[in-house]
């Protein structure tokens, strides 16, 4: 039965060269390898990229004026040039500085995954570097958008600054941006694939160095498959966390149950989102 | 002789290049309540917020418990403990419940313990008629019963002092009584208030001083009774002529 579908699928060209049930039963475990690193430099990456990202949405919003140069510059930078190029100089370069080799040698045999440690480390500077400058802007955006009142109301109760944005404005931020973010994530996670250019090891790189053998698409179809499994939930909750934030705003409008000012919707950065996503990258 | 607890000295307040309050002396006794009554941009919020900084005087002096909080070595933050605020738009914090907002400042100043903060908290609460709705979130609230919460919130950090911003403007009128009333046993109860407001029924009734203010100036202050029956002023009388027309 089975073998006659398969006969009857690849006698077709197309369907041979984009999805052959052979091939990709033989390359599936190959290309597999690669979905632990995959999933790591994504979720890692990002991780270390929040703390980067909220110090320089801070920066950017000081009253110290040269802490916003240095932020709007790199923001400028990191977000004007592609993550391909940021990705080939940091990576190829940093081994090539001594004082990086005397840093890394100590980890020479650490290897997790079968990628070396110089390489994880690299990886997550540039991925961390590259997704805190888009982050800075949600943030900041997101900061900026919760009502000058809220930090009034908290600094006349005696809170300081810090505690005011840590126990006030914050939460609020964050449930405002956390679709955004999550965007975010998705952006970085396809973004992985780029390592490949670099030899990471990743779903991306072991699909290619499969395609090339067998002579087919089909590694890269399944590659595809992978990416899928991770960003479609994640994109479904994006959306299902959009529309019950927009439900929570819609059902605090009723006339006389809110203020006006409390009721900005969280609309306001989720379009920022669309700059953030389309423009660059 | 009374002792004054806010007192403000020749107080500046510049916007750009617009001076939008001009020398404002007030003085404003223990246990008084001061109605500032005056059209919109007479400048009456922005004085009110000279007196915890939220805006910054450009010059003179602001005096709260012999403190001078525009001092440069003041620790703003100690100073406004002391001086409890009430919103326009109640600026209730919405991701916290009713009893949530009263107790992060007693949890996060105070460094008060759980325990402790919410009985005070629970207390304020009674003390609005909210005991009730301790649970309920700010989107949960009408905008009177908010802006109860909201002086409920003020009154947990016991302030000698309580500031209200035209606290009943943004609410429909039939929510406007049940606020005037806490403010009505808060003043009983003897609190100082300094409280700036359209409510001349309000400023009336409770208030042992009224101060008219026009154009960012003090233009008369005096008794209830000599403002709104006996007013000297002519755009004081302008003003609540408007007032009794419409």
């Amino acid at each position: 039965m089975w073998t006659n579908f398969v006969e009857w699928w690849e006698s077709f060209s197309i369907l041979r060269v984009f999805f052959s049930p052979t091939v990709a039963i033989e390359t599936f475990p190959i290309v597999l390898q690669g979905f632990p690193i995959t999933l790591v430099l994504g979720f890692v990456g990002f991780a270390l990229a929040i703390p980067v990202g909220l110090a320089l949405a801070f920066m950017k919003m000081s009253k110290v004026a040269p802490l916003r140069w240095v932020a709007t510059v790199y923001v400028d930078i990191i977000r004007g040039t592609p993550l391909l190029l940021q990705i080939l100089i940091i990576y190829m370069g940093l081994p090539l500085i001594p004082a990086f080799q005397a840093a890394m040698e100590p980890f020479a045999d650490v290897s997790v995954l079968g990628v070396p440690f110089s390489a994880w480390f690299r990886a997550f500077l540039i991925l961390s570097a590259n997704s805190a400058a888009y982050l800075a802007e949600i943030f900041r955006a997101g900061i900026q958008s919760i009502p000058k009142g809220q930090m009034e109301a908290a600094r006349s109760l005696g809170m300081r600054i810090p505690a005011a944005m840590a126990f006030v404005i914050l939460p609020q931020t964050i449930r405002r941006i956390l679709p955004t973010c999550m965007s975010e994530f998705i952006l970085l996670l396809k973004d992985t694939a780029l390592f490949a250019m670099v030899a990471m090891g990743e779903v991306m790189l072991q699909a290619r160095v499969e395609s090339a053998r067998v002579f087919n698409m089909t590694p890269l179809t399944v590659a595809a498959i992978f990416y899928l499994i991770v960003t479609i939930p994640a994109g479904r909750m994006v959306a299902r966390l959009e529309n019950k934030l927009a439900e929570q705003d819609s059902g605090a409008a009723q006339p006389g149950k809110r203020s006006p000012r409390l009721n900005v919707p969280s609309t306001h950065v989720v379009s920022h989102r669309e700059n953030t996503m389309q423009d660059v990258r | 002789m009374s002792e004054a607890i806010v007192k403000i000295r020749n107080l500046k307040k510049t916007f750009g290049s617009e001076e939008v309050l001009h020398n404002i002396n007030l003085e404003v006794d223990k246990g008084e309540v001061v109605c500032v009554l005056g059209p919109s941009g007479s400048g009456k919020s922005t004085m009110l917020r000279c007196i915890n900084l939220l805006e910054v005087p450009t010059s003179g002096e602001v005096w709260v418990n012999d403190t001078q909080v525009n001092a440069k070595g003041t620790d703003i933050n100690k100073a406004r403990e002391h001086l409890g605020m009430v919103f326009q738009q109640f600026n209730l914090f919405p991701h916290k419940t009713a009893q949530g907002n009263v107790e992060l400042a007693l949890r996060k100043v105070r460094k008060m313990s759980k325990e402790e903060a919410s009985s005070i908290a629970k207390e304020q609460l009674e003390r609005v008629g909210l005991a009730e709705r301790a649970d309920f979130y700010p989107s949960q609230l009408s905008g009177g019963q908010q802006q109860r919460v909201a002086i409920a919130r003020a009154l947990a950090m016991e302030p000698t002092v309580m500031l209200f911003d035209e606290v009943t403007s943004a609410l429909d009128p039939e929510l406007v009584r049940d606020v005037l009333n806490v403010m009505r046993d808060l003043a009983q109860a003897g609190m100082t208030m300094i409280v700036v407001t359209h409510e001349m029924g309000f400023a009336r009734d409770v208030a042992d001083r009224v101060v008219f203010m026009d154009g960012g100036s003090v233009i008369e202050e005096g008794s209830p009774e000599d403002i709104f029956e006996n007013p000297k002023n002519e755009r004081t009388k302008d003003f609540l002529g408007h007032l009794s027309e419409s």
